[in-house]
């Protein structure tokens, strides 16, 4: 990787435009973005299975998940390079839509007359 | 805007006079995010439709007992490496690299169409094996519902990037198949053929919107795999 | 990687023009064909005005008989199933057929004209919302002929009515699929229209320059993108319940029927903004010409404006206070509904300083303005009331909240709609409308939406039910229904004169000036009605009241004017794509209606999925003809005429064009 680096900063040296060292430079982020991404989902199969305290495990989960969200929006998709109101659009949407999805689960509750009973009495295989 | 412009070898420069806006951020780029925060209600809502019902009937299924994690998760590691390769060829695209750009398009269609697969075995799997259809409880309408919507939208995704890989072949390249398989390729050549060889380089920053689309479905699916696929494996939530 | 800059295959442009799609491009900019395959937004928002008044006629007459119906006790003028079909189709119509629409046609043809653009930023997206919103309204409308008739579920289609159980005919399905095309329309205006604010302005306008009117043109589109979401995915899980047996909203399944309100009335509070935002911008414009002063707070105006959008996302189980959420969720629901009168008073008191001490003409257009602030205040008096749990209680299902909701709606929404149509008709058709004709409309207006629905808060408090078919005349209500139903039929002869004054003022109208009311924004500043390219020149912005400067402003803050550069004004190619995707929209939806439903002539179900595929391939061929047809383009060389005391145009530094 570092020569390749090297090589990059020759041919800034040489001429190259900017615009094609950023990009260069871009290549190795996104190839260490790509490593991390793939060890939190390792992890995230990993935890489940770990005898802890299964709401530690649940946090975890939910801390994993928005670092590889948060990852894929501000690398991959460039909100790091770009102008700061592309990243507010997407948050009016995001903030909104976790605010409601966190809404209705709270509205609802565990139906305290169970399930109906055609959801009980047949066995799986039967439906 | 400036398609109808005459291309220019430079490919930097090619993309900057989309920028000439008020806010400096390309017409379709700014459309595309817009559309992404509205996607994020969509996605919101049928999250929240079936995590309601795991909440409200937290018994009524044991989903662990059909769910295939290690597929899943490979899935997953699917998804996070096509949207590596995404990246990767809008990058090579802003470089003006055509041939670097449909490399990285094919392979982020290909690692696409295996996660395409791998859902299609998914509710195979599931339909004949443990008998989860979209009737046989409110688990599997809310389920196959907020799963395929999301495999819908990769399909659509592999579509796009498909018509861009095909524009991105060089003009010479609807001769050389025309020569080859004739019949074999008739399918093709009637959807892909009107593409080939338009590719310019401004169309860079085509791709990178198709891009944030992919990205997108992609995050949606971290989402997913967290909240539909690993929290069934932590008994407490029975809410 | 290669680290070499490749340079595969583009040679430079081809000398041979390249044909672009399957066929050559329409050229013909006028007749049908120019119509059909209009790009340009001023013809499109009269498409989209056109349309949306015809619906109003049509949602009208369905109030008409409804009213009739309830003029006398006990009558059976219609059926009681024929009047649950009425106030259904009543409602949608207007919601989505009526009032959007209208202010979709104001979106489209003024909101360019205030920002100095040649046209939104993309034409063809633009063009393909005004098909879906037709083929939706006809979609809908089509239910009417089909067995079984129009759907009878109330325009919130309450699940578990809505299951195939409870309403095995067709309207239902005509419904959902109408309604989701129509959000399909509703959508791709308004991504159009936030890229369009966000990104074209005129060179000097930043955003708070922006006139009222485009500002709440830009809430309204957020409004809809973060809305339309939420009953998207419901009326597809209503579809899939429907179609293909699951059990989204059935009980039988395990479904919770009050998960469809939810998500309906996460979509339907914010659409109740949707109606009114863009009302209080037309508003807002109005009140500072006729006043002749500059509208008082602007920014206060904006804020409160987005505000308003932002907690409509957070009240919407105010709807939903009788099922039972539990005290905590209702009293949350019940602060956050208080909050938004904050805002709204805010509006309110903005309104009323523009106006004092101005010197006030009343004109139709300010007439209009005024009984909007007061009518409006009247539904959000009665809406502030709503917002306590306990007094909802009372209210909820009754005559009560038909006042309030039609208070806000045509007090509020049709009569800013009817401002707009006055003060801009001259604008868009360059002829003027008689003064003394439109205060009678007014006045026939005024008079008659008072008298038809102020009796309705006494009958609510008296206990008569919404949606009830008829009523025995021992309750009391016969005085009041009576009246009611007079003053409907005013207001619907006030409306009937406004259409034909229009088409006389049409053809026979006076000619307008370039500025007949003395204004202030933008669109004043280009004829009447505007050439194809909007403005001659690109006219550079100092202040927030542009052409009022103009007018009577110091030196320092006169518009600047840049001339077109040699080659012209560049303007979009028209297309056929953007219909034909809409149709294939159309048969895609109309296939869904009848997937597994007997149709006409055959009673039996004929159709699985066959029609949905069909339309689903016509839309996909749409839009990749749509893609490789680009956007196209031509040059247009205005009258230097008319772009006299412009500054020439800096040589194009991108050398093409």
């Amino acid at each position: 990787m570092a020569t390749t680096r090297d090589m990059a900063e020759t041919q800034q040296k040489s001429g190259t435009p900017d615009y094609i060292v950023e990009e260069h430079k871009k290549y190795f982020t996104f190839f260490n973005l790509s490593i991390a991404l793939i060890a939190i989902t390792g992890v995230e199969l990993v935890i489940i299975y770990v005898p802890v305290n299964k709401w530690f495990v649940l946090s975890a989960l939910v801390v994993l998940s928005t670092v590889k969200f948060i990852g894929v929006i501000w690398w991959f998709m460039h909100l790091r390079w770009d102008r700061a109101l592309c990243t507010i659009v997407f948050l009016i949407g995001l903030i909104l839509a976790t605010g409601t999805v966190t809404a209705l689960m709270l509205l609802f509750s565990r139906d305290p007359d169970g399930a109906p009973e055609i959801m009980t009495l047949l066995p799986p295989l039967l439906w | 805007m400036s398609s109808h412009a005459a291309t220019t070898d430079d490919p930097h420069a090619a993309l900057e006079p989309l920028k000439k806006t008020s806010t400096g951020i390309e017409n379709k780029k700014l459309a595309m995010w817009a559309f992404l925060a509205s996607d994020c209600m969509f996605f919101g809502t049928l999250i929240s439709t079936h995590l309601i019902y795991r909440k409200v009937y937290p018994t009524v299924v044991e989903p662990t007992e059909f769910f295939d994690i290690e597929l899943t998760g490979f899935s997953s590691f699917i998804l996070l490496m096509s949207s590596l390769l995404m990246a990767l060829s809008v990058s090579a695209a802003h470089k003006g690299n055509i041939a670097g750009m449909r490399r990285f398009l094919l392979g982020t269609i290909f690692f696409g169409l295996i996660f395409l697969s791998g859902q299609v075995y998914e509710f195979n799997h599931f339909v004949k094996d443990a008998g989860l259809t979209l009737s046989s409880s409110v688990f599997g309408s809310t389920f196959y519902l907020l799963t395929g919507t999301h495999g819908v939208h990769v399909a659509l995704g592999v579509l796009w990037l498909s018509c861009w890989t095909a524009c991105s072949l060089p003009k010479d390249w609807a001769w050389y198949t025309l020569r080859g398989g004739r019949f074999l390729w008739l399918p093709f050549r009637v959807i892909f053929a009107p593409m080939v060889g338009r590719y310019k380089h401004e169309n860079a920053l085509d791709v990178e919107v198709a891009g944030l689309y992919w990205h997108f479905v992609d995050i949606v699916w971290i989402v997913i795999f967290t909240a539909v696929y690993l929290v069934e494996y932590l008994p407490i939530l029975g809410f | 990687m290669s680290s070499t800059v490749e340079t595969e295959h583009h040679a430079p442009a081809p000398a041979e023009p390249v044909r672009d799609g399957i066929w050559r491009r329409p050229l013909k900019n006028t007749g049908l064909v120019g119509f059909l395959t209009t790009v340009d937004h001023k013809k499109i928002g009269i498409g989209y005005a056109l349309g949306a008044l015809f619906f109003l006629l049509l949602g009208g007459i369905e109030a008409l008989i409804i009213r009739a119906q309830l003029m006398y006790p006990e009558q059976e003028l219609i059926s009681a199933r024929t009047y649950n079909q009425l106030f259904t189709m009543h409602g949608t119509t207007m919601i989505f057929l009526a009032v959007m629409p209208l202010s979709a046609a104001f979106f489209n043809y003024i909101m360019p004209l205030q920002i100095g653009a040649r046209d939104v930023a993309f034409p063809r997206m633009n063009a393909l919302g005004l098909w879906c919103f037709l083929l939706g309204g006809v979609i809908l409308n089509l239910s009417w002929f089909f067995p079984g008739g129009a759907p009878a579920i109330g325009w919130f289609a309450y699940a578990p009515l809505t299951d195939r159980q409870y309403s095995p005919e067709m309207g239902t399905d005509f419904w959902i699929m109408g309604l989701q095309i129509l959000g399909i329309a509703s959508l791709v205006g308004a991504f159009n229209f936030i890229t369009t604010i966000v990104n074209m302005r005129a060179p000097g306008l930043s955003m708070m320059r922006l006139p009222l009117f485009t500002w709440m043109t830009l809430i309204t589109s957020f409004l809809i993108i973060l809305a339309f979401p939420a009953i998207t995915i419901a009326l597809v899980e209503l579809m899939f319940d429907r179609h293909f047996g699951t059990y989204f909203f059935n009980v039988e399944g395990g479904g919770k029927p009050i998960l469809w309100q939810h998500l309906f009335w996460i979509f339907g509070h914010p659409e109740v903004y949707i109606l009114i935002l863009p009302a209080m911008g037309i508003i807002s414009e109005i009140l500072p010409v006729f006043s002749r002063k500059p509208l008082f707070g602007y920014p206060l105006i904006v804020f409160s404006g987005a505000v308003i959008g932002f907690l409509g996302f957070a009240v919407w189980s105010h709807h939903m206070f009788t099922t039972g959420l539990g005290v905590v969720a209702t009293t949350a629901f019940a602060f956050l509904t208080m909050l938004i009168a904050i805002p709204t008073g805010v509006k309110i008191f903005n309104w009323i300083g523009t106006m004092w001490g101005g010197r006030i003409r009343f004109t139709t257009p300010m007439l209009f303005s005024v009984g909007f602030i007061w009518m409006f205040m009247m539904g959000g008096f009665t809406g502030i009331m709503h917002s306590s749990p306990p007094v909802d209680a009372q209210q909820q299902d009754t005559y009560f909240v038909v006042a309030h909701f039609h208070y806000v709606l045509i007090g509020g929404s049709i009569f800013a709609l009817f401002a707009g149509m006055y003060y801009w008709f001259p604008k868009v058709s360059g002829r003027l409308m008689d003064d003394f004709v439109g205060k009678i409309v007014f006045y026939l207006m005024f008079i008659g939406f008072n008298l038809a629905f102020f009796p309705m808060h006494i009958l609510g408090m008296t206990g008569m039910p919404r949606r009830t078919h008829t009523y025995k005349s021992e309750m009391g209500w016969d005085q009041s229904n009576f009246w009611s139903t007079v003053g409907a039929f005013i207001l619907g002869i006030g409306i009937l004169i406004f259409v034909i004054q229009m088409v006389y003022a049409f053809y026979k109208g006076g000619k307008a000036p370039k500025d007949p009311w003395d204004s202030r924004t933008l669109e004043w500043d280009t004829d009447s009605p505007p050439k194809e390219y909007n403005f001659a020149y690109t006219p550079v912005i100092h202040a927030r009241d542009q052409v009022w400067e103009d007018k009577y402003g110091v030196e320092a803050k006169r518009m600047e004017k840049i001339a077109p550069g040699k080659h012209g004004i560049h303007m979009p190619d028209q297309s056929w794509w953007p219909l034909i995707t809409s149709i294939g929209i159309f048969i895609a939806c109309l296939g869904m209606v009848f997937h597994k439903q007997p149709v006409p002539l055959t009673a039996e179900a004929v159709f699985g999925l066959e029609i949905v595929i069909a339309g689903l391939v016509a839309t996909f061929i749409g839009m990749a003809a749509w893609a490789l047809e680009g956007p196209g383009g031509f040059h247009l060389h205005p009258d230097p005429a008319e772009y006299a005391g412009a500054t020439p145009a800096p040589e194009d530094e991108h050398g093409h064009h």
